[in-house]
């Protein structure tokens, strides 16, 4: 199946997501801390009334968050509702992105690539950018690896980051 | 023409409102028939009368005749000259079907058939007058039998045919089926009236030739009888055997209506009526015979009434206001677009405004999008709010039925029905209210007898009223009943283990009737088909508190109960105070607030303490945990909240009193805004677990804010959820625990920089006197005090502490020491003020002979002189002694010395220890005692006021002792009276001596040692 990627760059990583599960990107980033909270979560943002839960995708993937750099962008994801009808048609499988719009803070944008299915192969075991359990798969392009990333473990690591940090407190 | 049209479609509209009200109105009188309100006469009148006015107006001749013989109807009615009675409410309702259905098609109204509902009308306005036909009807019976006949209006006849009632004959014996049961005329009557129509009766007086034959021969009472009730259910309704009941036949009279004409009639009506509302729902309640009766004559009944009779008076359906179902989802969207707008409203706005100057027109435009979109919000958040009237509604039938139910009378009165809160709040209202009313039924209102018993009217009143008040609705359950037994509450929950007899004794009136809302507690007595359903007062409180409202009590007993419900206005916008910490914005529910607190910099020390470790707030007689915002939000819990210094802040401290629950506490915050009205918004699911936040919402500025939740704050900040009754009396029983440590110290200086700090306890009072008036003598100054004269000594000449300057200029201070045999006046230059406080002193730092040593009060290294030494080396001629020890050979006798004050103790085991005695040291009683129980002591020295035991107990317990009876114990103690050593000396203390008379106690103790049990004054 032909697919859109829209690809992005961490550091010097370049990782990237279908386009089917992006909202959009968004700029003029003015974020609420959360106090007391894990790092992955960068705090809340509002986007047109709606509000949005930032996660910072550097820390995520174990890398040194990056403050305020001039090419940062808010990669806000769909939810759930917003992609039915993409998994109704087949285009989406096995993806689950909740009812609360999540927003990844990552470095610098770039471009949207076509690939077909058969461009993704599995991850080579020596790749040591992404966790491994968090990512699809890769594209070779030209001399460049692209690595497409796992959303739903993502957003699933990051309930588990949320769920045990409250469950240490609980036992305090 | 046009003008014409419109003006008829205001006209038709107008008049269809105008049948609306005239509908509930004709009910309302309906209910209490004998007893109209004039008022409400009065508006149908006027409804009416308005109808006529503007239909002759444009020239509808059938609406203006109609219209014209009900205004007739209702002038007599509305003067007296007529009473009301159900024939006429219910032609007046036939009117008004008529008149909605010509109002339909208000162009061919003029066709209509109107005849019948005028004939109704007619006949009741002008019964004479009428020439109605007069058609006799005769008993259906079996030919041979002489059957009855009566006359009756055809008319009459018309009207019971059409409304499906059968015609009877009903012959009554007054004697067998009265007199003998017990029942009178008056009953029968009143029986009758209530399930038909009376059309005439004849009393059977022709049988009856003299006074005698009264006895033997019956008086019959026949009467022909128009009602719904069929042949068999008569008997039962009217207490009478089933031959009494003969039905008359109107087969004959029917023929004339056809059922073809019937149905016409049906389906015209049905035509505009969606669904027949019973009116048989009124009448039951009315009929007290019916009721008394079986519940089977009233079932058939209502089924009867609907079944067979569709157009009597069914079309009630009230029409109202055009009305669309939008679904709650997409207002909700709408609830936050709008928010959005003021948002952009508000950007606009920021962007705009500087350039209103170059861009004429622009100011304009900017104000009428501000004021429509405020409007806007406005409308669309009202669009959510329902008046209480939808819950209030119900009450009165829950009432009525309850009140029923359990044998008392109870009358529901109801204000501020129109009081609108949002719909959501509204709904969750429902319960928690109707188990409050249930309750105020069950156990508010007493039973008729005991309210006589009291002298209250034999009804009682639950009143509902809601109102507004400070930007919250209240709700109030108002009873006068027999209000709450506080102490049996009390009682009970002490029974349940809710609470202990001490905290019971504690509590107050509201606080024990508070009781009822705890889980556990149920105050039924039984349980009950009203209460003790599951669901308990508790269960009221949290749903109350789950909307963000709180709920309060007040009784008084005997005289009844009012509990007040505060309910915010919307759940969706919520009134929050804006508050900063650390840089960054957050909003708390004003609801949860109960007071701001600022503490200027030079209060903050009296006003916020540490009690082991945690600070607390002294707020008039309360102390409140104190936490701060930033503390909690990083996760620091209460203990380590020390860490934040609130020393030499030059910023007052601002602290919101939070209530939560029973209890409160302080809590710290760097700012407080502005109070906002804040868009609730639910917080994404990884923040699920964030307890401090409950919600987010979105501020004017456009940023986002969290909402601060109070439960959340409480927990993570360590506090215990104690009740405010408990937590009061623990901080108290803390202080207390604390002031074994606490020491009060004046504080004074000496013209130097350095401080110094001596226990108030050692001094009588401090002199200001005039340098000049110190005298000289024999090198040696000395100061009139008291008509002798006291000798003073300067610190400086024996302390290694700075010179001052001194001028004969000066008012100087002079210490008079407590307790002295030759007391020395210590000179100073300024008294700083005394502080209350634990005292840690550092004994090695800052050594040197006349001085106890050092600690660092108010962030100043203060200096303790040691009075008796300085005295030692001021006057050696009167304060010298000689070490004990060599009065007593090798051995040395061990003390245990007893003594809670640290500073104290420390004191005099140096004047002990120096002596050569070895010294065991106890904080109170009990540790004296557990040491005694174990070691060998030679003499104890004991203080009198001390914690948790003091000393009368602990002689006590010595003297009780029969190792101990005999072993030498001197108090040592500032309680300095005569009287107190008396006491002391009759309890068994072998000495009795002031603290800090270093020569006495020496002496007295080598005495007691030696004499043992010999007691000396």
């Amino acid at each position: 199946m032909n697919r859109q990627i829209t690809t992005f760059i961490l550091g010097d990583t370049r990782i990237g997501i279908d386009i089917l599960l992006v909202k959009e990107v968004y700029r003029h980033m003015s974020i609420t801390p959360i106090p007391d909270s894990p790092p992955q979560l960068k705090g809340l943002m509002n986007l047109r009334g709606r509000v949005v839960t930032v996660i910072d995708l550097n820390v995520c993937l174990n890398r040194p968050s990056t403050d305020n750099i001039e090419t940062s962008r808010l990669l806000v994801l769909k939810t759930d509702e917003e992609i039915e009808k993409y998994k109704a048609a087949g285009f989406l499988e096995n993806i689950f992105l909740g009812d609360d719009i999540v927003g990844l803070l990552i470095d610098q944008m770039d471009d949207v690539i076509n690939i077909q299915d058969s461009d993704i192969f599995p991850a080579p075991p020596n790749l040591d950018e992404v966790e491994e359990t968090l990512v699809k798969g890769v594209i070779k392009q030209e001399y460049q690896l692209i690595i497409i990333l796992d959303v739903n473990a993502v957003l699933e690591k990051i309930m588990a980051v949320c769920d045990s940090t409250s469950t240490q407190e609980g036992l305090i | 023409m046009m003008d014409q049209d419109e003006l008829i479609g205001v006209f038709i509209e107008e008049s269809m409102q105008h049948l609306e009200s005239i509908e509930p109105d004709l009910l309302e009188m309906e209910k209490d028939i004998d007893n109209i309100d004039s008022e409400i006469v009065n508006g149908i009148f006027r409804a009416v009368h308005s109808i006529k006015g503007a239909s002759g107006f444009f020239g509808f001749q059938k609406i203006g005749e109609l219209s014209h013989i009900m205004e007739n109807l209702l002038s007599l009615l509305r003067e007296g000259k007529m009473k009301a009675s159900s024939e006429l409410i219910d032609a007046l309702f036939a009117g008004v079907d008529a008149l909605r259905a010509m109002f339909d098609d208000v162009t061919t109204s003029d066709q209509f058939d109107i005849q019948t509902e005028i004939d109704q009308l007619a006949n009741i306005l002008n019964p004479v007058e009428e020439p109605s036909k007069i058609v006799t009807v005769k008993e259906k019976l079996e030919s041979g039998k002489q059957a009855k006949t009566f006359d009756i209006q055809e008319s009459k006849l018309d009207r019971f045919t059409k409304n499906g009632q059968f015609l009877y004959t009903i012959t009554v014996y007054l004697k067998k089926d009265l007199t003998d049961k017990g029942r009178t005329p008056l009953d029968l009557i009143n029986a009758i009236v209530s399930t038909g129509e009376l059309i005439e009766s004849r009393l059977g007086i022709e049988m009856i030739q003299g006074l005698s034959d009264c006895l033997e021969n019956e008086i019959t009472f026949v009467f022909a009888f128009a009602t719904i009730l069929e042949e068999d259910l008569i008997p039962v309704a009217l207490d009478i055997p089933q031959d009494r009941v003969i039905v008359i036949d109107i087969e004959a009279h029917k023929q004339k209506y056809g059922p073809d004409s019937v149905k016409d009639l049906v389906s015209k009506k049905m035509a505009k009526v969606k669904k027949p509302e019973p009116v048989s729902k009124v009448n039951p309640e009315k009929d007290p015979v019916i009721k008394k009766e079986s519940s089977k004559t009233v079932l058939p009944k209502k089924q009867k009434k609907t079944s067979t009779e569709p157009e009597l008076k069914i079309s009630h359906h009230i029409q109202t206001e055009e009305k669309i179902k939008v679904g709650v989802n997409f207002l909700n969207d709408l609830v936050n677009l709008a928010g959005e707008m003021v948002l952009g409203r508000n950007q606009l706005n920021q962007i705009a405004i500087p350039l209103v100057k170059d861009a004429p027109g622009l100011n304009p435009a900017i104000q009428h999008i501000s004021r429509i979109t405020t409007e806007m919000q406005e409308k669309i958040m009202q669009m959510r709010m329902q008046p209480v009237s939808m819950i209030f509604g119900k009450f009165q039938r829950i009432v009525r039925d309850l009140a029923k139910n359990l044998n008392k009378e109870i009358k529901l009165v109801t204000y501020g029905e129109d009081v609108e809160l949002d719909r959501s709040i509204i709904e969750a209202l429902s319960d928690p209210l109707t188990h409050l009313i249930r309750n105020s039924v069950d156990h508010g209102i007493e039973s008729s007898e005991d309210r006589e018993k009291f002298g209250k009217p034999k009804k009682g009143t639950i009143e509902l009223k809601a109102y507004h008040q400070a930007g919250h609705v209240y709700i109030d359950i108002i009873d006068d009943g027999g209000g709450i037994d506080c102490p049996w509450i009390g009682e009970k929950a002490v029974e349940k283990g809710l609470i202990t007899k001490e905290q019971m004794k504690e509590m107050g009136e509201k606080e024990l009737a508070k009781l009822i809302f705890k889980p556990g507690f149920s105050t039924a007595k039984q349980v009950s088909s009203v209460s003790g359903r599951g669901v308990g007062m508790d269960v009221v409180l949290t749903n109350i508190n789950q909307l963000g409202g709180t709920v309060d009590i007040d009784t008084t007993l005997y005289e009844g109960t009012t509990i007040s419900l505060v309910l915010p206005l919307t759940l969706a916008i919520v009134s929050g105070l804006v508050i900063c910490t650390g840089e960054q914005f957050f909003v708390l529910p004003e609801a949860n607030i109960d007071e701001l607190v600022r503490i200027k910099p030079d209060e903050i020390e009296n006003r916020i303490n540490f009690v082991q470790n945690s600070r607390v707030l002294r707020l008039r007689d309360m102390l409140l945990p104190l936490i701060s915002l930033a503390d909690v939000l990083l996760g620091l819990n209460q203990d380590q909240a020390g860490s934040s210094t609130l020393e030499n802040r030059i910023e007052p401290v601002r602290v919101l009193v939070i209530k939560h629950g029973t209890s409160r506490f302080g809590l710290m915050v760097d700012a407080v805004e502005n109070i906002e009205e804040i868009v609730v918004k639910p917080l994404p699911r990884y923040l699920k677990n964030q307890k401090c936040f409950s919600g987010a919402s979105i501020m004017g500025n456009g940023s986002i804010s969290l909402i601060l939740d109070v439960v959340g704050l409480f927990e993570k900040a360590g506090l215990h959820h104690i009740d405010l009754k408990k937590q009061n009396e623990k901080t108290r029983i803390e202080t207390r625990k604390d002031e074994k440590d606490l020491q009060t110290l004046l504080l004074f200086s000496n013209n130097t920089s350095e401080k110094f700090a001596l226990p108030l306890e050692l001094i009588t009072r401090i002199e200001r006197v005039k340098s000049s008036s110190i005298e000289k003598v024999k090198g040696q100054q000395y100061l009139q005090y008291q008509g002798d004269k006291l000798r003073l000594i300067y610190l400086e000449d024996y302390l290694p502490v700075e010179q001052p300057d001194r001028s004969k200029e000066d008012t100087i201070c002079v210490i008079v020491p407590k307790l002295m045999k030759h007391p020395l006046g210590i000179v100073i230059s300024a008294v700083e003020g005394t502080i209350q406080t634990i005292v840690d002193i550092d004994t090695k730092s800052i050594m040197s002979p006349g001085l106890f040593g050092s600690a660092i009060l108010k962030d100043k290294i203060t200096l303790f002189p040691d009075m008796y030494t300085l005295f030692e080396l001021a006057a050696p001629e009167w304060y010298g002694s000689e070490p004990v020890s060599k009065n007593h050979g090798t051995t040395s006798k061990r003390i245990l010395l007893v003594e809670d004050t640290p500073f104290f103790r420390m004191v005099e085991k140096d004047y002990l220890v120096s002596s050569g005695y070895e010294v065991l040291e106890a904080e109170n009683g009990r540790q004296a005692l557990a040491i005694l129980a174990e070691e060998p002591v030679d003499a104890v020295i004991l203080d009198i006021i001390m914690p948790e035991m003091d000393g009368w107990e602990t002689i006590r317990a010595i003297r009780s002792n029969n190792r101990l009876k005999d072993l030498p114990v001197m108090a040592v103690t500032s309680l300095a009276d005569d009287i107190d050593a008396k006491k002391g000396l009759e309890e068994g203390f072998t000495q009795w001596e002031a603290k800090l008379n270093k020569e006495r106690l020496l002496e007295k103790l080598s005495r007691m040692l030696t004499l043992e049990k010999e007691a000396v004054v």
